[in-house]
Parts: C-alpha cells; sequence; structure tokens
C-alpha cells in the first residue's frame, strides 16, 4: 500500500514540479513542489515499524 | 575546493550504493535518501535554486514515466501470456526438442532465456528458466549462474528496448546512430555469454564441443540484431535474435553431432493451445514493432505524442543548462507500451474466438503487473530524479573532471565497469544508465572521445553486471525453494560477469584505436 500511495504521489508530483519549476519558473511554487518531493521520501525512508513510534 | 566539491558529488552516488549493498535496503528507500542527498547538495554546494530543482526533477520524471510505461506493458504482456498457458507450452517445446544436456542448457539459459529477456526482464528469464534447468537435470547453482549469465547479452534491448532508450534519452545521443554499432559490439558478450554457458555445465570439453554452434549462431543472432537497429526496431533487438538462436540451436538438435533422444514433454499443458497460438502474442508485437518503424506511418503519426518542453536555466555559480523541446517524447506509433497493449488486445479477441480464452485473465495479469512493478516504478524514478539533479546541477561535470585523470586509454576501458557496478548495485541495466550514463557522457567530451562509444560501453557493462547482480540470484534461489543459497550462485556467476566485462573494455579500447566509432 504504501508504495501504491508513493507511486500516486509521484504521478502528482511531476505537473506540480513542472509547472512550478519549468513553466511558471516561480520560486515559492517550486519550493512548495520540493517540500512535499522531500516530504514523501522521508517517509519512503522510514521503516513501516519505526512510524508507529 | 575542488576535492569539496567532488565529494558532495559523488556523495549521492554512494548513498544510493551503500544503501542497498551495506544496509541491504529496497532500491527505493536507498534512491528516496539520494534524491534528498543530492537536492540537499545542489542547493546548499552547487547554487542550484528550488526552480532549477523543480525543473531538473520534473525532467527525471518525465523520462521515467517514458521508461516505466513500456516496463508495465510489456510485464502485463507476458502476465496475460503466461496466465494463458502460453509460456508453458513455448518452454515445453524447447524441452522436449533435445535430450543432448550441453545443447539443452544451451537452447534455455542462452537463447531463450535471451527471448524472454526481449519480451520481459526484471528477473523473469531467471524465474522461469531456472526450474526448466534444474528438469533438465542441472543441479540448482549450475542452473542459476547458467541463465544468469546466459541472458546478460540481451537485457540492453531487453524489456521492449527500455534500456537502450534510457541510455539514449540521458546522454542524449542519436538513437539510430548508437543502435547498429551497439549492436555489432554485443558480438562479444553475445559469444562470450554462449560459452560460459557451455563452460557451467560442461567445462573445459562442454566449450570446445560448443564453440563451432555457438559461434555460428552468435554470427547470426549478432546480424540479425544490427539488421534491426538498422531498420530501427530497437524494441525487438533482443527478442527476435533469442528467437533466432533458440532456431539454429533447435535446427543442431536434428544434426548427428548434438542428436540425442528427447525427454517427454512436459504434463500441465492447456489441451489445443499449440506452440503456434502461444506464441501469437509475441509475433504481433513483432509485426506490429515492424509496421510502426514504416516512414510514411511515422510521419503521419508525429503529432501523436506526448511530450514536455523544458527551458533553458542556470546554477547561481554560472553552470548552464540547456532547454530541451519535448524531452522524452511518448509517441502513440513508435513508444513501445501501446503496441505492446494492441498485442494484448487482439491476442484477447483471436483466443475468444478460438475459444482458447480463461475468464479473468486480463484481470488477473493487471493485478499481477501492479504488484511486479509498482516498487520497480517508485524506485527507478526516484533515482532518475537523483541522477538529473546530479546532472542539471553541475554535479555530474565535476565528477566527470575527475575522472579526466584516467586518461583516455584507462578510461575506455573502465567504462564498460561503470556501467557495470550501477547495474549490480541497482540490479537493473536502465538504472545504470540513468545514474551513470550523464557522467560518461560528461567524461567523454572531457577526453575527446566518442560520445557514441563511451554509451555503447555503459550500456554493455550495465547489460552484464544486471545479468550477475544479486537479485537475479535471489529470484533464482527463491524461486526453486531455497534449494540453494544465493551466495553460492553469486560465486559461480560473477566471475563470468567481471570476465565478460574485462572482454567488453578491451573491445570498446580496440574499436576508438581502430577509428570504428
Amino acid at each position: 500500500m504504501k508504495l501504491r500511495i508513493a507511486l500516486l504521489a509521484l504521478l502528482v508530483a511531476l505537473p506540480l514540479l513542472y509547472v512550478t519549476g519549468a513553466y511558471l519558473q516561480n520560486e515559492g511554487g517550486a519550493t512548495v513542489g520540493l517540500a512535499l518531493v522531500a516530504a514523501l521520501c522521508l517517509w519512503l525512508i522510514v521503516p513501516e515499524g519505526k512510524r508507529r513510534l | 575546493m575542488f576535492a569539496f566539491r567532488f565529494l558532495v558529488a559523488l556523495l549521492p552516488v554512494l548513498v544510493l550504493l551503500g544503501g542497498i549493498l551495506w544496509l541491504r535496503w529496497r532500491a527505493y528507500r536507498a534512491a528516496a535518501l539520494a534524491w534528498l542527498v543530492a537536492a540537499g547538495g545542489a542547493l546548499a554546494v552547487y547554487g542550484t535554486g528550488p526552480v532549477l530543482l523543480a525543473s531538473a526533477s520534473a525532467k527525471g520524471l518525465s523520462l521515467a514515466l517514458l521508461v516505466m510505461l513500456i516496463v508495465w506493458a510489456a510485464v502485463f504482456l507476458y502476465a496475460l501470456a503466461d496466465d494463458l498457458g502460453a509460456v508453458n507450452v513455448i518452454a515445453a517445446k524447447i524441452l522436449g526438442s533435445s535430450g543432448d544436456p550441453l545443447l539443452l542448457a544451451l537452447l534455455l539459459a542462452w537463447s531463450f532465456s535471451g527471448f524472454l529477456q526481449g519480451i520481459a526482464g526484471f528477473g523473469v528469464p531467471v524465474a522461469v528458466v531456472a526450474p526448466l534447468m534444474v528438469l533438465a537435470g542441472f543441479s540448482p547453482a549450475r542452473s542459476i549462474a547458467a541463465v544468469m549469465i546466459g541472458h546478460s547479452w540481451a537485457i540492453t534491448f531487453g524489456s521492449m528496448g527500455s534500456s537502450f532508450f534510457t541510455i539514449v534519452l540521458v546522454t542524449g545521443v542519436n538513437g539510430m546512430a548508437l543502435g547498429p554499432p551497439l549492436a555489432l559490439l554485443f558480438g562479444v558478450p553475445i559469444l562470450f555469454t554462449g560459452l560460459s554457458v557451455a563452460h557451467i555445465v560442461g567445462g573445459g570439453p562442454g566449450v570446445v564441443r560448443a564453440a563451432p554452434l555457438v559461434v555460428v549462431a552468435s554470427a547470426l543472432m549478432v546480424l540479425l540484431m544490427w539488421a534491426l537497429n538498422v531498420a530501427g526496431a530497437a524494441p525487438v533487438s533482443s527478442m527476435l535474435p533469442g528467437l533466432l538462436g533458440s532456431l539454429v540451436l533447435w535446427l543442431a538438435s536434428r544434426t548427428s553431432l548434438y542428436r540425442a533422444p528427447a525427454r517427454e514433454r512436459q504434463d500441465g499443458q492447456r489441451r489445443g493451445l499449440t506452440f503456434a497460438w502461444a506464441f501469437l502474442p509475441y509475433a504481433l508485437l513483432t509485426v506490429l514493432s515492424l509496421l510502426a518503424q514504416v516512414p510514411l506511418l511515422r510521419e503521419a503519426t508525429s503529432g501523436l505524442r506526448f511530450a514536455l518542453s523544458y527551458p533553458a536555466l542556470a546554477t547561481s555559480q554560472g553552470f548552464e543548462v540547456a532547454a530541451q523541446s519535448a524531452y522524452a517524447p511518448i509517441r502513440l506509433v513508435g513508444h513501445p507500451a501501446p503496441l505492446l497493449v494492441l498485442s494484448a488486445l487482439v491476442t484477447c479477441v483471436l483466443y475468444r474466438a478460438r475459444g482458447l480464452w480463461k475468464e479473468g485473465a486480463l484481470g488477473r495479469a493487471w493485478r499481477v503487473t501492479v504488484k511486479q512493478s509498482t516498487g520497480t516504478t517508485v524506485g527507478v524514478s526516484l533515482m532518475v530524479m537523483m541522477a538529473l539533479v546530479v546532472a542539471d546541477s553541475g554535479m555530474a561535470a565535476v565528477l566527470a573532471q575527475a575522472a579526466e585523470a584516467l586518461g583516455a586509454v584507462l578510461y575506455l576501458v573502465a567504462s564498460p565497469f561503470i556501467g557495470l557496478l550501477g547495474a549490480f548495485v541497482t540490479g537493473s541495466n536502465t538504472n545504470s544508465n540513468v545514474m551513470f550514463g550523464p557522467l560518461q557522457l560528461y567524461a567523454a567530451r572531457a577526453l575527446a572521445l566518442s560520445t557514441l562509444l563511451v554509451a555503447a560501453a555503459q550500456t554493455l557493462g550495465g547489460s552484464i553486471g544486471s545479468g550477475v547482480a544479486p537479485d537475479k540470484a535471489l529470484i533464482g534461489a527463491s524461486v526453486l525453494g531455497g534449494e540453494v543459497r544465493e551466495g553460492e550462485v553469486m560465486r559461480r556467476a560473477l566471475p563470468y560477469g567481471v570476465f565478460g566485462v574485462l572482454l567488453v573494455g578491451i573491445e570498446v579500447l580496440l574499436a576508438s584505436l581502430l577509428g570504428l566509432l
């Protein structure tokens, strides 16, 4: 389930990063997009069992 | 200062390798940490702003989308064929073709596994063929090692060419210019892997006995691989040579040199499902792939594509990233995924008409595809994002500057080993090309080497490295139900992989010295 959620998040990240970074070149929007990807990465790094603590 | 910048540039790759090798993390976890480290280094040390960082990461996702669509469609078609009993019929046909152990080993571990890599990949050849090798009478460790090294020639053009398309995309070389010479360079790995299988199952005498047959089959396979690339049919450039090799070996089993009474064919096959019907999905795919190369059709459908364009950007330290119009385009006619899906749908219609269809097969194949491909997709996507951040922030350029110290001759021999390292660690030729493709490109430019030759060296090493990667040994050991430890398999397979890549390094050096590329 964790991987399916991550896959969906990455599918959302593509338009988000593209629009804010490449298309609009908006620094604030790009920062928000990158922060969301960073949060996803941190969530993937933390093992399943540890998240309950 | 340069040493510090070099270390920061190297850190994402070290984190990825360390996460997988020492911490034994799944690839997606290591890739997630590697992206964080790359992004942190790009922001803090390389003067990369959030706009460039977001653009580079989106570029990575564009590239991952193009490659992973091929993976999902290829796994789906294979899962459907397997569910319908077609894979079982094809395998049994091969198992029943000869009683000569050497010939059977070559047929199964070298040519048929190459064919399977062409259509599916991702460990499927090891999972399907290793049990057949055991049925044919070989020990589990020999069986897995033989398939691991035996199918490694087919990995770059396997999975419908996903690794080939990746090296083309990340290095920006022309695919039509790279394909034909790369196919010719695959001559050495094809010959070497065939002889390696003979050595694993028959030792020195096996090599001597198999050599004439392997040489003839290899020559024909290389010629076909080359011709397919000249025709622009890279997606079927492992599948069809694998099939041709199987045909040559089958014909050899009819000659006095290799004739031996065949074992009885395996039970459990579906009634009415002949070899021709079993092979139908892949015959359809071949025809559609070749049709898609017809220039008139390509031109007429050139507008039917999805692609994003990326602007020129620069870091605050002055590193410039060129604009990319229509980056990683996904064409409706030309991209392998629509062809794979169309093959599956036509198979569905024809099997229904023939009464061979199994209710619910599409749903089951889809569930297998989701289960098998989700983790790979997340891992590959994050890895590609990391690789593009490394490339677009200027880190790859710093790594390449350091590689200049090796000198051109040493670098040419070492370049396939870089491909091997990436594939060995990540278990994937595609991932290796993403990780190290840009680095190899920068190094080639810095050392005034042919970018085509270095791109070829990267993916040649990655192809062999992926075949002998630990994940393949793990798949083989788990399919055989723990009859053998993966460590024992690795000890058998790895020396062949390292020696094979050394031969490729020498081949690449000779090609450069002779000015062939």
